[in-house]
């Protein structure tokens, strides 16, 4: 029980370490690929840490949704990251919490705060964010329900261990149906944390942003805990991608040092390789506009639809 | 099944996907190679499993002709105009015409598992699959105006001619299949001069504008 408990902070403490340094790689890379030196891969924990050192400022009007949003968007990913299979393959002894479902529903929280402290303070740029980001997150829930329902399916069960193991070690793993979800999935995830072709992370032009209009009014360590919340968003996201839907090798068995330091590194090797699919798709794609978002998130509606027809005719 | 061939049939229906959506001549055409590719890894993917050399010259062929000289070819054809960024003009509108293309996927799927097709190589998801292909293909010739993109939707369904052909006889003869690329091929030709020809004469390659016959 010890050990689980410990395992269990092994694990969130890794997404909240790693997350900063996947930001960094994305960064370093995306400006490698444009010919430029780029940013150290560490400068995320250098900003954090000089936002973390500053006064925090909040305007007079804004009420106790303004000054507890950064707090909830920064402790959804972490509750999410207890769900889900990050280091190990058997579930902990926090992981029966939630099913899928629910861990949609926990990592939606940060967002819902976010968009509710966006509109408190009135800031124009802020309405206008959270309105977009809803219109992105209540497309892609089609989407999402349909392949928690196919996952569920096939699997047998709605907690992600429960489907990481039987997607593991049955022939699931190999078909089309697989694939139209692992694609699904990670087109929602990229719609999700606002990355091209939705949404420009470093964009600087305030009229076509969608997640970081949102936190226009949030500075010093309110600011740190927002930004580091959307990483670890990300990274979880891309965690569950990676080691419940296409490769779940290396994850550890039992609670041991050695099993745990082999799941860490596996994940950070596979962790490289989806910041370098997300730098292939950003240098390749531009940012799309908002009345197409609900074309791209359509066609991840089809091929998750596509999957659970798919599946339950091959039966 | 293997996991490539799983992955790689899945990816055929995408990029065909993609050619329904794409507005661009270039992206359709370069969905277009993309299919091709992909079809042409599947065919190599097969050849690894079963031995059979014709599915290697297969590959080959596909990869070769339909994805490097046909999008060439039509490339060529287009090169030097700003009409190759345009966004081109359609009947059907893309929310609809993806919502379209999943009820002709779903009859597609739906259709194969009732199909009394066996092989060894491929299995019944391919098949439903291969026959999506082909019907998305053919639903994105009618839901287009321009008359690249009708080529692009034609040549995509006859991909998916050709997986079909793969999951039902995996043992279709190199002759055949040599002559079939050739007929391929020609007809990209002649369809791409008429194009260009259309283009010089009207300025556009809208077919909606061909309405009028003239002696």
């Amino acid at each position: 029980m010890l050990a689980d408990a410990l395992g269990q902070c092994v694990a969130v403490a890794t997404v909240l370490l790693l997350a900063p340094l996947l930001k960094g790689v994305i960064d370093n890379l995306k400006a490698k690929v444009q010919s430029r030196r780029g940013p150290s891969i560490l400068q995320p924990y250098f900003d954090l840490r000089k936002l973390l050192r500053k006064e925090r400022s909040a305007s007079r009007e804004a009420s106790w949704v303004f000054r507890s949003a950064p707090y909830v968007a920064f402790a959804a990913p972490i509750a999410f990251a207890m769900l889900i299979p990050v280091l190990t393959a058997a579930p902990l002894s926090w992981a029966f919490m939630a099913d899928m479902v629910g861990s949609g529903f926990v990592i939606g929280v940060g967002g819902f705060f976010t968009n509710l402290a966006a509109m408190d303070t009135a800031s124009p740029y802020g309405g206008l964010g959270a309105s977009r980001s809803r219109l992105v997150s209540s497309l892609a829930e089609p989407t999402l329900i349909l392949i928690f329902f196919a996952v569920g399916f096939i699997s047998g069960g709605t907690v992600p261990f429960v489907a990481n193991n039987i997607l593991y070690t049955t022939s699931a793993l190999i078909s089309p149906s697989h694939a139209l979800i692992a694609v699904a999935f990670f087109m929602v995830v990229v719609a999700e944390a606002g990355r091209i072709p939705i949404d420009n992370p470093s964009t600087s032009q305030e009229l076509s942003m969608i997640e970081s209009s949102r936190l226009f009014e949030y500075s010093g360590p309110d600011q740190a805990l927002m930004e580091w919340g959307g990483w670890m968003k990300l990274f979880v996201l891309l965690v569950v991608w990676l080691n419940v839907l296409i490769v779940p090798v290396g994850l550890a068995t039992q609670v041991t040092v050695p099993a745990f330091a082999i799941a860490i590194a596996s994940l950070v090797a596979k962790m490289v390789c989806a910041a370098l699919l997300i730098v292939g798709v950003e240098s390749a794609l531009a940012k799309i506009r908002i009345l197409r978002v609900p074309e791209y998130l359509g066609g991840t509606f089809l091929l998750s639809f596509l999957a659970v027809v798919l599946y339950s005719l091959g039966r | 099944m293997a996991l490539a061939e799983a992955v790689l049939s899945t990816l055929i229906l995408i990029a065909t996907f993609w050619l329904l959506i794409a507005r661009q001549v270039r992206a359709a055409i370069n969905g277009y190679a993309a299919q091709s590719i992909l079809l042409g890894g599947l065919a190599i993917a097969l050849f690894a499993a079963s031995h059979l050399p014709h599915l290697l010259a297969l590959g080959i062929l596909t990869i070769v002709i339909k994805g490097a000289v046909i999008p060439a070819v039509i490339k060529i054809q287009v090169r030097g105009t700003s009409y190759r960024r345009r966004e081109t003009a359609y009947y059907v509108g893309f929310p609809t015409a993806l919502l379209i293309g999943a009820g002709l996927s779903l009859i597609g799927l739906v259709a194969a598992s009732r199909l009394p097709f066996h092989t060894d190589l491929l299995s019944e998801p391919v098949l439903g699959l291969a026959i999506a292909v082909i019907l998305v293909g053919l639903f994105t010739t009618m839901a287009r105006r321009d008359a690249v993109l009708q080529l692009a939707g034609l040549l995509a369904a006859e991909n998916g001619l050709l997986l079909v052909g793969l999951v039902v006889s995996p043992g279709l003869g190199l002759l055949i299949e040599f002559a079939l690329f050739l007929d391929v091929l020609i007809g990209v030709v002649v369809m791409a001069f008429l194009i260009a020809r259309m283009h010089e004469t009207i300025a556009s390659t809208d077919t909606s504008e061909l309405s009028r016959l003239r002696g």
